[in-house]
């Protein structure tokens, strides 16, 4: 991987969470159980509480998201612009190695 | 199950716990969900700096300061919950210690009743007590010495009782 992909890099297990987290929040803020809804139909898996919440305090201690205030007990979390770069770099990285494996497939 | 919660660093709970029971608050009690809360209350407490950074820098107030104290945090260069150079020296030392002291009576055991599975079951035991042991000088420093001896004495005998069970099964067959 890239050096830029550091920020997600000793996520450890809770790394694909992580990043579908991030891919979720791209478009907008939201709270946990709207993340949880949008990554099953993005992705077709739906974590679990423990899961989300262990991605998403590893990401928030990194300043890649950021929690919002907000009157109920439900606080939305948006993108911080180090997530969005961090985001962008893991994609690009992601779309590297897809377009290597297609590349190869084609020619096998 | 918001129960559970409880299983987490009151830091955590205080952060995040109104968020997680209100998405409990939608669900149907289930084992995945159960076991999920589980492995992240203890992955919490065995990830501090990582998992509490945003709970810590909560309490700071510019972005900047908070960037600059989740880093120091996800590094570990500070004392987490005032852990000390001592208190890791008194954890490392002790340790240390139990592990061998504690090895030496299990090699006698294992002299005396040699190929006793009950007595092979209790081949980790040292080290898992040792490092049970060694939290007093960590993650227990500040708490009193009863709920210390009950975590520790609790914990140790609880996996002492789990491995004992596991030989005594190893020797029925």
């Amino acid at each position: 991987m890239a050096k830029q992909d550091d920020e997600l890099e000793d996520f450890g297990r809770f790394t694909e969470p992580a990043l579908l987290i991030l891919i979720s929040l791209a478009d907008g803020a939201k709270h946990g159980y709207a993340m949880t809804d949008d990554i099953e139909q993005v992705a077709g898996v739906r974590f679990g509480p423990g899961t989300l919440y262990g991605a998403i305090t590893r990401l928030e201690g990194r300043g890649l998201i950021q929690r919002m205030e907000s009157e109920d007990r439900r606080n939305p979390y948006r993108l911080t612009a180090l997530g969005e770069r961090a985001l962008r770099a893991r994609l690009a990285s992601l779309q590297a190695v897809a377009r290597v494996g297609q590349r190869r497939l084609a020619s096998a | 199950m918001t129960i559970l919660l409880w299983l987490y660093p009151a830091a955590w709970r205080r952060r995040y716990g109104a968020e997680v029971e209100q998405m409990l608050a939608g669900r149907a009690v289930s084992l995945r969900v159960a076991v999920d809360l589980i492995a992240g209350a203890i992955d919490t407490w065995l990830h501090p700096s990582q998992t509490l950074a945003a709970a810590h820098a909560a309490a700071v107030t510019t972005p900047e300061e908070r960037t600059m104290l989740s880093r120091i945090l996800r590094f570990d260069c500070a004392g987490v919950y005032g852990i000390s150079k001592e208190d890791q020296k008194m954890a490392a030392i002790s340790t240390i210690g139990w592990t061998l002291v504690i090895t030496l009576a299990w090699l006698g055991l294992s002299l005396r009743f040699p190929k006793d599975p009950r007595v092979e079951s209790l081949s980790m035991m040292p080290f898992i007590f040792s490092i049970i042991y060694s939290l007093r000088y960590t993650w227990l420093k500040d708490r009193p010495r009863s709920v210390q001896a009950i975590f520790i004495g609790g914990l140790s005998l609880a996996m002492a009782v789990f491995f004992l069970g596991v030989g005594w099964i190893a020797a029925l067959i």
